[in-house]
């Protein structure tokens, strides 16, 4: 099995061979098919291409180390007016949040760093961030109060608020993850989604998309048919910043996300690859950096990325 | 004497601002009200070398005179807003190809923001003649879904233009009626009535006609439609050249008390037909003298 990943990092000049060469520490995250972390990964699992150039992989590790997490929540108006499921388990008029403070608890709080940080954001027209929160219940409770109550709906800059959320986490210590949680119904935005992305890569963050929103077909008067895919920019920008991308059909149908979904998100990044890699001085940055990893038992959601520093 | 001595500075106010091409001042002074007019001949032609003498104008029900002039071509500062409501949305594809028709038909120097309303009211924050971003806007920011706030997303493209110079026109794509009436109504007609932003509408034949086609004539702006397989290039190219070709006309308002009044203007003869706002707001500060 052949996974495609990429990420960026860190970058120390050396001499190998007598060959002016820098080393290069990507972070690497990888799922299994149930989008658990695959665990177990060697050195000899792992390819690695910068600017289309294969590098060896040099060591990996897997040691969690401090992570910055930025729940960053749409709240603009379309997500706002979706109507309660009918099936929803909770009943047709359930009220009950995307999120609360106990799955917060369960998911990122129970096997945080000590160093870890915790952020929440949200967006609906403009973005607001709190944090970071103190990593206990009553905290949350607070923010997610604060974070999911229903305010006047407005547009969705999705992009402009990634980039902020971004650089509010950028100079944290440790390894940053963005959970953006949207139905990618993006507009109003000053940036770009690639100018986005490309921030968001320079901050060394990684988004991993929790897809909240639906596709359509719609058939045109002209018996042609328009495909609306927010999902497919969602994809890209998850795989462009080394995040991960999930829909999930429980949580579309109950409008609810799992603890066990959000710990596997967070786990991902808290638990991702340091892969260690040699190349030689002189490629024009930025690079493309692709890693593929070949084991029988992982299938990958992931990544590819497309900065090198 | 005095409003002697006010029309002549208006005048070379006036005549200041419009040496400079594209750069029309609009708002001279408190004493003057400006407002913008196109004129068509009997068989619906853009007509757009009219002298001054040829215009009338009746404000608050008294003639006045035309005491300031132009119809040099202007830039276009437009906020095109699109009906992405549940009814438009199998004419997506069609609503895309027509807006990338008004794109094409922009000068370098025209300004353009593109926004939408229906699930949300959302207009991009850039005000450019940049292609590519406009594109990326076109591509990337209209969704189909929702109701139909066309009063709100009236009321928000025009405020995004309310701090830019010269003629500023808000175009809007939509197949029908709002689904919201009231004070959103009330506010987009005073907010273009007040800051002489013109409405262009542009519908899809077979829509509903009364709202749009109301805004477009009360500010002064104008109307159109298009079939469904209609190719639409050379009527947004005449849309274009329509936004950008305005009479300028100032003139001394009779009343000076801060309120809205019927403004009604003509030209002498030839059989053609104006379209200006129709309603303007006084200076305050008492009666003139």
């Amino acid at each position: 099995m052949t996974i495609r990943i990429i990420a960026l990092v860190l970058t120390a000049s050396a001499l190998v061979g007598g060959q002016a060469s820098r080393s290069r520490t990507l972070i690497v995250s990888v799922a299994n098919q149930d989008g658990t972390v695959a665990a177990g990964l060697t050195d000899r699992d792992f390819t690695v291409e910068i600017g289309g150039v294969p590098v060896t992989a040099v060591g990996v590790s897997q040691i969690a180390e401090p992570l910055s997490v930025m729940l960053l929540f749409d709240r603009s108006a379309s997500v706002l007016s979706v109507p309660p499921n009918p099936s929803s388990p909770f009943g047709p008029s359930s009220r009950r949040a995307l999120l609360d403070a106990g799955t917060v608890s369960e998911a990122i709080l129970r096997s945080r760093h000590p160093s870890g940080r915790e952020y929440f954001g949200r967006f609906s027209g403009f973005t607001e961030f709190r944090g970071p929160v103190a990593p206990n219940l009553g905290a949350w409770l607070e923010v997610l109060t604060w974070g999911l109550a229903r305010v006047p709906g407005s547009s969705s800059p999705i992009w402009d608020a990634v980039s902020d959320a971004a650089k509010r986490i950028e100079r944290d210590p440790g390894r940053k993850l963005l959970v953006l949680v949207t139905d990618g119904r993006s507009n109003a935005n000053a940036l770009s989604l690639e100018d986005a992305a490309r921030q968001v890569v320079r901050s060394g963050v990684a988004v991993s998309v929790i897809d909240i929103g639906y596709r359509e077909q719609v058939r045109q008067e002209d018996m042609l048919v328009a495909a609306t895919r927010p999902d497919r920019l969602l994809n890209w920008l998850a795989e462009a910043t080394g995040g991960h991308y999930i829909t999930d059909a429980t949580v579309l149908k109950t409008r609810v996300i799992p603890a066990s979904l959000l710990g596997n998100v967070v786990d991902l990044h808290r638990y991702a690859y340091s892969v260690l890699t040699t190349v030689p001085v002189g490629l024009p940055a930025p690079q493309s950096v692709k890693v593929h990893v070949s084991h029988t038992a992982a299938t990958a959601r992931t990544a590819a990325f497309v900065e090198v520093r | 004497m005095k409003l002697v001595w006010q029309i002549a500075l208006l005048g070379l106010a006036l005549s200041a601002a419009l040496s400079a091409q594209f750069q029309p001042v609009f708002r001279a002074s408190t004493d003057l009200v400006s407002v913008y007019a196109t004129v068509r001949s009997r068989e619906g032609r853009l007509v757009t070398n009219l002298p001054q003498e040829r215009f009338r104008i009746t404000a608050a029900g008294k003639p006045v005179g035309v005491v300031a002039f132009s119809n040099e071509p202007q830039a276009i500062t437009a906020a095109v807003i699109v009906d992405m409501s549940g009814s438009m949305a199998s004419r997506l594809l069609w609503i895309k190809r027509t807006v990338r028709q008004f794109f094409d038909a922009l000068n370098p120097i025209d300004r353009v923001r593109l926004g939408s309303f229906g699930s949300e009211v959302a207009l991009s924050p850039h005000l450019t003649g940049d292609r590519r971003i406009l594109d990326r806007v076109l591509e990337e920011e209209l969704w189909p879904g929702g109701g139909t706030p066309m009063w709100e997303g009236t009321v928000a493209a025009a405020e995004s233009l309310i701090k830019e110079a010269g003629l500023r026109s808000v175009v809007i794509i939509s197949d029908g009626e709002p689904s919201s009436f009231g004070a959103w109504r009330k506010e987009a007609y005073d907010l273009l009535t007040r800051e002489q932003i013109l409405v262009y509408g542009i519908n899809q034949r077979g829509g509903g006609l009364g709202a749009l086609r109301g805004l477009a004539d009360e500010t002064g702006g104008g109307f159109v439609e298009l079939t469904p397989n209609e190719q639409a290039g050379k009527t947004m190219a005449q849309v274009a050249e329509e936004l950008r070709h305005r009479y300028l006309l100032g003139f001394v308002p009779p009343v000076r008390d801060g309120r809205m009044h019927d403004l009604r203007i003509t030209t002498d003869g030839g059989g053609f037909t104006v379209r200006a706002q129709r309603k303007f707001t006084a200076p305050s500060g008492g009666a003139q003298r």
